[in-house]
């Protein structure tokens, strides 16, 4: 029934509620005196080098692009992880044939230097 | 699973394995790819007929039949490419023909929808990054980046389009597809047709689906290009009589009118704007539009022998396009150009490259006795014979497909003036540095001489073709 | 339980505005991000009715159009990067797209 969500809702807008008060409170009552410093964006207290809108390192995206495949493995091996008896035998045999096509892939990029952080 | 079912995937395998092998190995990555592509094409003739994987894998004559084309096409796809293809790392070129291949393969052998997908998925994403192989040329990143744009719609598309079969029927598996859960769920079962119609129609450019194909066939590397018109596209057909076929006749849906009109459109847009282009790689794009105009026909007729028809078109329009499309990759890549001038002289540089365009080029056209022809004949005598029996329209559509084929000599027979009656542009040898004489290249050579043969053997006796057609066609009748 | 109809509602909704954004975003990324909704769109209608007829078929085939999805986003992604090397900007007009 759509009425068990009801609690869901009312906490959603509850929490919601008390954040967007504490937020509107802090900015209506705190005083402000902005110098050009203070302005700058937090790095830990120290004074922020260059600028903050650079894009990523596009050697970046080759190990998001090898992580995204090992990521997705995951999805494949729980529900066999999960029903492992009742699959068997050739499951296994299945699964280890499918992570080996995996590593295979996965040898390639290592080969071809594609682990290594380029400068 | 058993070994039987191991037996079954072994041209699938064999590829697999070729692909990996390519990948790690350094040095004659054409060469392997060749081997492993004989050794499968070998492979089909032990495959054990029957079902497997519960259910969800078929070898019959049907999904033979298209193997051994789909590995045909690569084939020609890998002899053309080395010389041709013009770019520093060519290992993982191969290995992604390969997988595409791959995809292909499975694509002919699925039963089940989940199978399909997953193997139409695997070919489509390899001919993406194949689009771009070359990465410091402009063109070719743009055309892969629209492929992709236009194929990730595609595939969306009949996602969404099976998920809603899958609603109707409770099932995946395609002999089941007819099996509705209950009457009211029709309407989701045509809605989810329609969406896979749309998803496939992209992939063999229907009309209005059709926009992306010329850019996309003009900005790839021209191997690729022989690989999209010849395999990718020819693997929708695929798919789209294994959904289509068993579910329209089960569910009495008479669809052929929309079809009809579908292969009406895309033939002759197809051909009206071949006529008006200058480049020879757009030209050809568009008659290979035209020509998935005509296959078309064969789900407008939707006969037995009606579907004979359109595989032999397949079949013939494959084997021509790749052939025309690995000759305008050599001319590319000796530096003359894809322009129609740039073929000028064409019968004075090289005989033999000339005798193949000229051969491809009228069979396209489909000029008698050449297998384009063949093709064509019995494709539109089925509409004919169709048309006798009830749907008069259908007899209207064949010379609409006659008409075209006419219209399309004209843009042919251009081509095969400018190579064969022109002078040279440029002069034969040596004063211009890029025209250099025009050497064919070993492989490139063995792949012409494939051509020659298909056709010639095809022209004196397509009934060897036809028999085999004929029993691919009972198996899934 | 919530009814079918309501998740294949969600579902529609959903596939539309993936449509929507596709047509209109010039972005690359932006178009990347309406394919992954036009394909989990197509999820959502899966795990609906494989929960609705309690047939395991629907949530297998979901968790292979997750795969695919992912392998299809790491496609388009590096053919943005290699455009991105190239031409220093991943804009796609769409009226380039159209260009027949």
């Amino acid at each position: 029934m759509i009425s068990n969500y009801l609690p869901l809702l009312v906490i959603a807008v509850l929490s919601s509620g008390v954040i967007m008060a504490a937020l509107g409170l802090s900015h209506r009552i705190t005083p402000r005196r902005p110098t050009p410093e203070k302005e700058q964006p937090y790095e830990c207290g120290e004074t922020p080098i260059g600028d903050t809108h650079r894009p990523w390192e596009v050697q970046y995206y080759i190990y998001v692009l090898i992580f995204l495949v090992f990521a997705i493995e995951v999805v494949f091996l729980v529900p066999w992880a999960v029903e492992f008896r009742a699959l068997g035998g050739w499951a296994f045999f299945e699964m280890m044939l499918f992570m080996a096509i995996l590593l295979i892939g996965w040898l390639y990029a290592w080969r071809e230097g594609l682990l290594r952080w380029l400068r | 699973m058993s070994f039987a079912d191991v037996q079954s995937i072994a041209p699938e395998l064999i590829v697999t394995l070729g692909a990996f092998v390519v990948l790690f190995v350094r040095k004659h990555s054409p060469q392997i790819a060749v081997i492993e592509l004989l050794l499968a094409l070998l492979s089909l003739f032990f495959l054990p007929h029957g079902e497997f994987f519960f259910g969800a894998w078929e070898i019959h004559a049907f999904a033979i039949f298209f193997k051994a084309l789909f590995l045909v096409v690569a084939l020609l796809v890998v002899l053309g490419s080395p010389g041709t293809l013009g770019a520093e790392r060519e290992k993982e070129y191969y290995a992604l023909v390969l997988f595409a291949t791959v995809g292909m393969l499975g694509v002919a052998g699925a039963k089940e929808l989940i199978t399909l997908f997953v193997s139409f998925e695997l070919s489509s994403l390899s001919t993406y990054a194949l689009a771009g192989y070359i990465k410091r040329d402009e063109r070719s990143l743009e055309a892969a980046t629209k492929f992709f744009i236009i194929g990730a719609l595609s595939s969306a598309l009949s996602l969404y389009g099976i998920s809603l079969i899958y609603g109707a029927t409770n099932t995946t598996f395609i002999q089941n597809l007819v099996a509705l859960q209950s009457p009211d769920l029709e309407i989701a079962l045509r809605a989810g047709l329609v969406f896979v119609l749309a998803g496939f129609g992209f992939k063999i450019t229907v009309v209005p689906f059709h926009f992306w194909a010329p850019d996309v066939y003009e900005g790839a590397p021209a191997p690729v290009t022989a690989l999209l018109a010849a395999g990718s596209k020819k693997m929708g057909f695929l798919a789209l009589i294994k959904i289509f076929l068993v579910s329209l006749v089960a569910l009495k849906l008479d669809w052929g009118l929309l079809f009809g009109v579908l292969a009406l459109l895309t033939m002759t847009v197809g051909n009206l704007l071949a006529l008006v282009q200058t480049s020879v790689k757009r030209m050809l794009a568009y008659s290979s539009i035209a020509h998935a105009g005509y296959i078309l026909i064969a789900f407008a007729v939707g006969t037995e022998y009606g579907l004979v028809g359109g595989l032999f078109h397949i079949v013939t329009h494959a084997i021509t396009t790749a052939g025309v499309f690995l000759i305008v990759a050599l001319l590319a890549a000796k530096g003359l150009g894809e322009e129609y001038v740039s073929y000028s002289g064409l019968n004075r540089r090289q005989p033999l490259v000339a005798l193949v365009l000229l051969l491809s080029l009228l069979s396209l056209a489909g000029v008698p006795p050449l297998p384009g022809f063949q093709s064509k004949f019995v494709l539109f005598g089925s509409a004919v014979d169709a048309g006798l029996a009830n749907k008069s329209w259908l007899v209207l559509l064949a010379i609409a497909g006659v008409v075209n084929s006419a219209l399309s000599l004209a843009f042919y027979a251009r081509l095969i003036k400018v190579a064969y009656v022109d002078e040279p542009e440029r002069p034969l040898v040596g004063a211009n540095p890029h025209a250099e004489a025009l050497t064919i290249p070993p492989l490139l050579l063995v792949a012409l001489l494939l051509e020659l043969l298909f056709i010639v053997v095809l022209a004196v006796q397509p009934s060897l073709l036809l028999e085999a057609l004929r029993s691919a066609v009972q198996a899934i009748f | 339980m919530i009814a079918l109809a309501a998740y294949l509602g969600l579902s529609a909704l959903l596939f539309a505005i993936g449509v929507y954004g596709l047509l209109t975003s010039r972005n690359g990324i932006k178009i990347l991000i309406c394919i992954e909704l036009m394909l989990n769109a197509a999820n959502i209608n899966l795990v609906a009715f494989a929960a609705h007829y309690q047939n395991a078929l629907g949530y297998v085939f979901a968790m292979f159009s997750i795969a695919l999805a992912a392998a299809e986003a790491a496609v388009g992604l590096s053919i943005l990067i290699a455009l991105f090397r190239l031409k220093r900007r991943i804009d796609v007009s769409l009226l380039h797209l159209l260009k027949g």
